[in-house]
Order: structure tokens, then sequence, then C-alpha cells
């Protein structure tokens, strides 16, 4: 038997719309904590230090440079994708490199698109 | 304490027969049963592992495979926690027995991983199961995730891509005496860095196969046991715990902190305080290579992981035999059925019922098995023993 199913899904946002129209147009923003202080890029919901449990729920959105740190990297039949250190988060983000074929520590997030926002970075080619 | 009374599974593999998942699920049950002694009217709860509804297109599986099981009228549930399914389902079940709320129960899992979609198909699906809204957007794939884990843990380690080759090496050969096993091959470890990167560190031969299969186990308090099989092996621990589900929210996205909360919480029920002594077999949760010592160090089975990986500690002839199965890597990854395979191999061990070919001449006395969900999200560990003489 052959079946074929093509499914169109139309996701909510929720609570991260502020994140994913960010992405969209290239900017980072981020979730900061009102009971804390910490921030976070992507945002979390609930605020869980890693040190201690704040466990707030309200935050407020902060906007960041989109500017950030390589911290590890992987180049794969799907792309390559980093783990980020974001400037100004206290937390580190899952990123699609857009052009793997540049090389540089310090990177910068793009706009994706509102189709499919996703943090998408391009490295910074580092100065001679 | 819980009795594992009877255990079956299909070979893992990629069917090409025609047959579907129904099928694996009533062929392991059958053999579960006939080996616990029980009649299908002594078993009063069924719990169903299953990952993916978009692999098998059956919602709601536990609802078919009640009747196809001849088990109609029973309480019956599915559990599904991404890799962890299949022994979180064991969990369930001896949390039923443990509860009061049943007797016997079957703790059946498949998955049909292999067969009905394509490679590319299932790899994008993967995709979705971590953060679907934040990590899955980007298209990144389990491999790139588990792939970024392991840059952390050989960063902070010292772990070389040759140690998770040793591990490839090792456990499809183990695979070799397992006639269940999906990938029995016996490889030479320039085979392992000869292949094609998939998403670095990992190659080819680093990753577990999609497979499809069944296993099944058949749980029972020790007082509703036939007395053949009251001798049995017996669960002792189950313990499970969750991590951040993003790997970018980890403190060491390389240690799988989850993991360690898991087994400590198994060790625990189980009175087991020194696990690097006491345990002596593991089946443990390598869909990657270096998952496989990334678990090691998580379940305190070393006090030098790295140091005991390279001098032959974990091999068959090994203190602690790891993977004898040939784990994920080698005898394969349905995923509803491997952690309930885990349950499996660690109790005909215990018992000295498993392939004659890997099975330890001194039957281990201690067995756990190890599964997780996610890069190690959704954790899971469960401890078997061998009842008293």
């Amino acid at each position: 038997m052959k079946l074929q199913l093509s499914l169109e899904y139309t996701l909510g946002g929720g609570h991260l719309r502020p994140f994913l129209e960010g992405l969209a147009k290239g900017n980072a923003c981020a979730a900061q904590c009102t009971g804390c202080g910490r921030v976070t890029f992507p945002p979390e919901r609930v605020c869980i230090t890693r040190k201690k449990q704040c466990q707030a729920q309200k935050s407020k959105w902060l906007p960041l440079s989109g500017q950030g740190e390589i911290v590890f990297s992987t180049r794969s039949m799907a792309g390559a994708f980093a783990l980020v250190q974001f400037d100004g988060a206290d937390n580190r983000a899952v990123c699609r490199i857009g052009n793997p074929e540049l090389t540089g520590v310090r990177a910068t997030l793009v706009a994706s698109g509102e189709e499919r926002p996703a943090m998408t970075i391009t490295p910074l080619e580092e100065p001679d | 304490m819980v009795i594992v009374a009877g255990t079956g599974m299909t070979a893992f593999n990629r069917r090409k027969d025609g047959s579907g998942f129904r099928d694996w699920a009533i062929s392991a049950f059958e053999t579960a049963l006939d080996r616990s002694g029980f009649e299908r009217l002594d078993i009063d709860a069924l719990v169903v592992a299953s990952e993916s509804d978009f692999f098998s297109l059956q919602l709601n599986p536990a609802s078919v495979l009640v009747e196809d099981l001849g088990l109609t009228g029973i309480a019956h549930q599915r559990v599904e926690g991404g890799g962890a399914s299949g022994q979180l389902a064991v969990h369930a079940g001896v949390s039923l027995i443990r509860a009061g709320l049943a007797r016997r129960v079957a703790v059946v899992g498949f998955e049909a991983s292999a067969s009905m979609l394509d490679t590319a198909a299932v790899t994008r699906l993967y995709g979705y199961s971590f953060d679907a809204w934040t990590d899955g957007m980007t298209g990144v794939s389990a491999t790139a995730l588990y792939a970024l884990s392991a840059r952390s843990f050989m960063a902070r380690t010292g772990v070389t891509s040759d140690d998770f080759a040793h591990v490839v090496v090792q456990n499809r050969c183990n695979a070799c005496g397992n006639p269940d096993a999906h990938l029995p091959i016996e490889h030479r470890l320039e085979d392992i860095l000869a292949s094609p990167v998939v998403s670095d560190p990992y190659r080819r031969l680093d990753c577990s196969p999609l497979s499809d299969g069944a296993s099944a186990v058949i749980l029972a308090h020790p007082d509703a046991v036939p007395g053949a099989r009251r001798k049995a092996a017996r669960v002792v621990g189950i313990g499970a715990a969750s991590d951040r589900v993003r790997l970018g929210d980890r403190l060491d996205p390389g240690f799988f902190t989850a993991k360690r909360r898991a087994a400590e919480r198994a060790y625990t029920m189980a009175e087991i305080d020194r696990p690097a002594e006491q345990v002596n077999l593991a089946e443990l949760y390598d869909a990657y290579s270096g998952a496989q010592l990334q678990a090691i160090e998580a379940l305190g089975l070393s006090d030098n992981f790295l140091y005991d990986h390279r001098n032959g500690v974990f091999k068959p002839s090994g203190r602690l035999p790891v993977n004898l199965s040939g784990g994920l890597l080698g005898q394969g990854a349905p995923v509803g059925a491997t952690g309930i395979a885990q349950v499996i191999a660690c109790a005909r061990q215990i018992e000295g019922q498993y392939h004659p070919k890997l099975q330890l001449d001194q039957p281990p006395r201690i067995a756990i098995a190890d599964t997780h969900g996610g890069v190690a999200t959704s954790c899971a560990v469960t401890v078997l023993k061998a009842s008293a003489p």
C-alpha cells in the first residue's frame, strides 16, 4: 500500500510571538526576568537560573545587539549549526549558520523571514 | 519489587516482508506470555510504548493492540517519552503493580522507524523532537544536536573520535552474537574513521540505525507468579528525571545531568551506593557512539571512565560489560521497543538465558538499563537484580 499525507499547520506563536517576529527581521528579542534580571535568548517561560531556581513567570522583552560568540559548531549534511553565546544573554542558543563558508568566532543574527522564523547567524570575518 | 516473568522480542531490522507493527507486537507479546507461564486472562493491564504516530500512522496504538493481543476489556495506556518511551513504559508497569492497581502487566513496545517512511522523512520529523519552536525551526537534526553535545563533552574530558570509534567497533562486534541484531558487523577502526561525516564529529558509522521491531515483557507481583518463575530477575529500582530541553540552557551541554539524577533515584530505590563496584552489566543508550561514554560518566559506572574505556573495562571480558546486546548501534533502535529490549537483555543475562555467544559465564547479580529521549532530556534508568538463591 502507498499512502501520501500532506499536512499544513498553522502555528500560533503564543508568548514567543515577539521573539519570533524579531527573528523574522533579524532582531534579537530576549526576555528579562522581572524577578532576578536574568536575560534569556531564546526566552524562557519560567526563570530557571543555573544556580538556583528563581521560578518567576513574568518577564519583559529586551532587545539585544544580535551579536555573539560561537562556542561550539558542527557541519552536517543538513547545514552547519552552532551553539552561540549572544552578547547580553545568560543562556546560549542553537543557531543555523547561514553562511558556513565564512569563518569566525563572532557572529551576528540575520533575518530569517516570516515564513519560518529561526535563529540564523552569519559569522563575522576576523579583521586581518 | 516486581518480577520480570516473561520476555520476548522480534528481530530489529528493516522489514522487507510486507509485515507491519501489529504483527511484530503480537509476535513479541506471544513469546513473552509463553515464557511467563501466564494465560491471556491472567493479564490485567497493558502498557504500550511507541514514540511517534507519524511513523506508524496509527493514533492511539494501544487501543488496537489491546484487541490484537486478545486482551480486550483490560486497562490499557500508551506511554511516550521520545527515545525513553520503552523504558518509561516499563516504569509505568512497575508503578501499576507497586500501587496495587494491577498484578500482571504486559508492556509492549514497537516502532516502525525504518520501512514505512523514507530516511529523509524520519530525519526531518526527528528535528521536531527537541524544542520545535526554537531549535527545531532552525532545521537542526538530531545528529547535529548530539554532535554539539559531543563537542562540549570532548572539550571537557579529552575524549577523542578514536574513543568513539572503539565504542562502535565493540558494540557491533557484540551484535555478531545476537541473532536479533540489525547491524552485526565486524568493523575495523579505520572503517569508522573513514565513513562519511554526518555531523562532525559524528560519522555515519557512529550513528545507530533506524529499525523496525517490537519487544515485550510481562511484569508481575511476586505473589502473582507461577512457582517456576518466582526466581526470575526482578526490577528493584526505577528512576526518571528531566533536563533543560534546549542544549543552550544547560550549564554543560556535554554532561547528561538528568541521567545522573535518574540513576541516583534508581540506585536509591535499589539500595546501591557504589554503582561502579556493584553493577555487573549495563545496557546503555548509545544512539551515537559518544553518548555511550557520556552515559557511563553520568551513571557513575566508573571513577575514571576514559581510562577504563581505553583499558577494556567495558568489553565483554571486562569488569563491567556494556551493551553486550550490541546496544542501539548494533542491535538497532525501533524506538518504542528499545528500552524494553534493554530490560530483556538484562533479565535474560541475570537468568543465564541470554544468547549463548553473549551469555556471561558468571551471570550478573545486578544489571542496569538506561534510556533517554532528546539529548538526554527525558531519562529513565532501571535496576534489575537476581533473585536470592
